[in-house]
């Protein structure tokens, strides 16, 4: 019994970082109708930029995030500008983004190497730390990313709710021309969009690489979980996302320490196919909305 | 098809099956004939996933998973329960039709975002797969399969011309198969679809049975085509079977060489499967996922029409250019290899392909369009949306 509370809390507390990547994704979706498989690569490159910073000069995993979250997010704005630049549609966005992808994996695969690496735990306390609540160890990065989550998927919906740039973000995934001919001005808003999704990526790379060991095709491997989170959640919720991570981290986790993980992902493979039949537009939102 | 159609590909596939005997008199090497049969291979791969994506615009990453099922069927009929190989073919093309029919069930379904929905199932439908097969000690269980080599009638040649004969079999199957799609009621369905699926439902196009016809024999080409490379593998195993690469190739090579058109993915399989096989023996076998990446992105923001519909405008100059370069390579022996000829001259002359005219005005004979020849391109630039056709104008 012991071992599936630990299994749940380690599965609530990895909902973290899938909330931290889904949330980019989700919205850039959702808002600009961009599928941004570069998101993932975002992601995977602030992981490794964390990884190279920390090792060469020994500095504090967390104190890398001053590099890290502004270079991921002037590359995520670099890739938005390209999209706008040349006016990409929604099924091009995934080509060229699934183009990226697989470019950036190359060059990871190129600069660090194709073998698994992580920080050694000199320079990161943090991999070895746990926090004891009650008999239940969760690693510390784990932990971290998990309040970040709440923290930011929450602010984040409230923002969107209640802002004059929330609703004209609301506006734009409604209907993209009528809300440019009302003012919204298209090309600011999904810039800053994709700096906001950009940073937040960085963040989750840095907290994943504080906590595992990294390697170039892991990008491959969150695909299928940020898409089952998002489409849990809601295509463009930011709470739903939360709220999707937190059900695929625990399904994943339990499912894991029961059957193994081949079965885990299959779980959560045919609960989407069921979420899409049943109510396409996730668990806990509208239809249309 | 027409009848003359009908005769041009029967006598291609006759001339193709004879090559392996124009290897007993002229005695090339037997690797130039693998070389053939995997171009043959990602022919066939290619057009499979075009007859769907390309013809009605869902983008489908799920290439790997119907590949995969086919390799899995031949693998667990053939090894579990000796099934005659020859039987599996059909076989293990029905299982990945079946494949195809369900996710095109579950995802035709949607109304609204079924194209990106639809998209990403296919992107991890592969992962999914490959979890089942990684879970059943049946299937794999994680140590792979090796299929033994059947036994066949004597007259069928070798074991390589044996193989390399199934593929071209496949291959010449499924472009006739697109060649026929194309030029049919179904096909202008699919393209209907492809420009707007709302108007074309309005106008009577009985739009999800065509999306679930398309899809369904684009996945028993996979599957097929699948079961029949697995004799050229001869040991199946999950990482090199649902990778991402089987789709990006497939989607590359459809890509660069036009979505629209049966020969698109013809002329783009053999351009990136001859890259990839120049690459991956020389020094630059790091650099290809980087190369085919970058190539990905080039064709998409330059030349989304492809590389086919590009030369029907500007062949006689780019074949002029292609054919010199060749020559002078060959006669030079520069590059050795006549592949790494061939090559070398495509990458010359990629350039003059894929710029846009305004950048290459100081080339004047590349800007001499004949009034039919702007028919082809008005055609290609008003398929698309209005904004992308104004993005990508070459004038």
């Amino acid at each position: 019994m012991q071992l599936y509370v630990q299994a749940l809390a380690s599965g609530l507390a990895s909902a973290g970082v899938l909330t931290l990547i889904a949330l980019g994704f989700s919205i850039q979706w959702r808002a600009l109708r961009i599928v941004n498989l570069a998101h993932f690569s975002s992601a995977l490159l602030g992981a490794y930029l964390t990884f190279s910073l920390s090792t060469s000069t020994g500095m504090d995993p967390l104190l890398t995030l001053v590099v890290v979250v502004p270079a991921i997010s002037l590359l995520a704005v670099l890739v938005q500008w390209l999209y706008d630049h040349f006016k990409v549609t929604s099924f091009n966005s995934l080509l060229i983004s699934f183009a990226l992808f697989i470019l950036i994996e190359g060059i990871v695969r190129l600069a660090w190497g194709a073998d698994f690496q992580s920080i050694p735990t000199a320079i990161n306390p943090y991999s070895i730390e746990a926090v004891d609540i009650s008999g239940i160890a969760i690693p510390t990065p784990t932990l971290i990313a998990f309040v970040i989550s709440i923290v930011i998927a929450f602010s984040g919906a409230y923002y969107v709710r209640h802002s004059y740039f929330g609703r004209g973000l609301r506006a734009m995934a409604q209907d993209r021309d009528i809300a440019v001919a009302y003012g919204v001005n298209y090309r600011r808003t999904s810039l800053v969009i994709a700096a906001a999704s950009g940073g937040i990526a960085g963040l989750a790379g840095t907290l994943t690489a504080m906590s595992t060991s990294l390697f170039p095709t892991a990008a491959e491997a969150w695909i299928g979980l940020v898409f089952a989170v998002v489409i849990l959640g809601g295509i463009g919720s930011l709470t739903g996302a939360f709220v999707g991570a937190v059900l695929v981290g625990v399904i994943t986790d339990v499912g894991t320490t029961q059957w193994g993980l081949p079965a885990a992902q299959l779980i959560t493979f045919i609960l989407l196919i069921i979420v899409l039949l049943w109510r396409p537009y996730g668990l806990f939102s509208k239809a249309g909305t | 098809m027409t009848k003359r159609a009908a005769t041009s590909f029967s006598i291609i596939t006759v001339l193709l099956l004879l090559v392996p005997n124009l290897q007993g008199a002229t005695g090339f090497p037997v690797y130039n004939l693998v070389f053939l049969y995997t171009t043959f291979y990602w022919i066939s791969q290619a057009t499979s996933w075009n007859i769907l994506s390309g013809y009605t615009g869902y983008f489908s990453f799920g290439q790997a998973a119907f590949v995969g099922t086919g390799l899995y069927t031949t693998a667990v009929l053939t090894v579990n329960l000796h099934v005659n190989y020859f039987l599996t073919i059909p076989l293990a093309g029905i299982t990945s039709m079946l494949l195809a029919v369900i996710l095109g069930f579950v995802s035709f379904r949607l109304r609204a975002l079924r194209g990106e929905i639809f998209t990403l199932l296919t992107l991890i439908i592969a992962l999914a797969l490959g979890a089942v097969a990684q879970l059943s000690n049946y299937i794999d269980g994680g140590q792979g399969k090796s299929i033994e080599s059947p036994s066949y009638p004597d007259f069928l040649g070798s074991y390589s011309d044996l193989i390399y004969r199934m593929g071209v079999l496949i291959a010449i199957g499924s472009v006739a198969t697109a060649y026929a799609i194309q030029h049919s009621r179904f096909g202008r369905g699919l393209f209907a679809i492809r420009d707007d699926e709302d108007v074309a439902e309005a106008f009577g196009t009985p739009t999800f049975r065509y999306k679930m016809i398309a899809f369904a024999i684009s996945g028993f080409i996979a599957g097929a085509a699948g079961a029949v490379n697995s004799l050229q593998l001869s040991y199946v195993s999950i990482d090199a079977t649902f990778t991402f690469i089987t789709p990006l190739f497939v989607i590359l090579m459809s890509t660069l060489g036009g979505r629209n058109h049966w020969l698109g993915p013809v002329l783009g399989a053999a351009i990136i499967y001859l890259l990839q096989e120049r690459l991956s023996g020389s020094a630059f076998t790091n650099y290809s996922q980087i190369l085919l990446g970058v190539i990905l992105a080039l064709t998409i923001l330059f030349v989304p029409e492809g590389l086919y519909l590009r030369l029907k405008v500007r062949w006689r100059p780019i074949g002029a250019i292609f054919a010199v370069l060749v020559i002078i390579a060959s006669i030079f022996d520069i590059f050795g290899a006549t592949l790494s000829d061939i090559l070398a001259a495509l990458i010359v002359i990629f350039p003059l392909l894929v710029l846009q005219r305004r950048y290459v005005r100081w080339l004047p004979w590349l800007g001499d369009e004949t009034a039919s020849q702007q028919v082809v391109r008005t055609r290609v630039n008003t398929s698309k949306k209005p904004e992308r056709a104004k993005a990508s104008d070459d004038e």
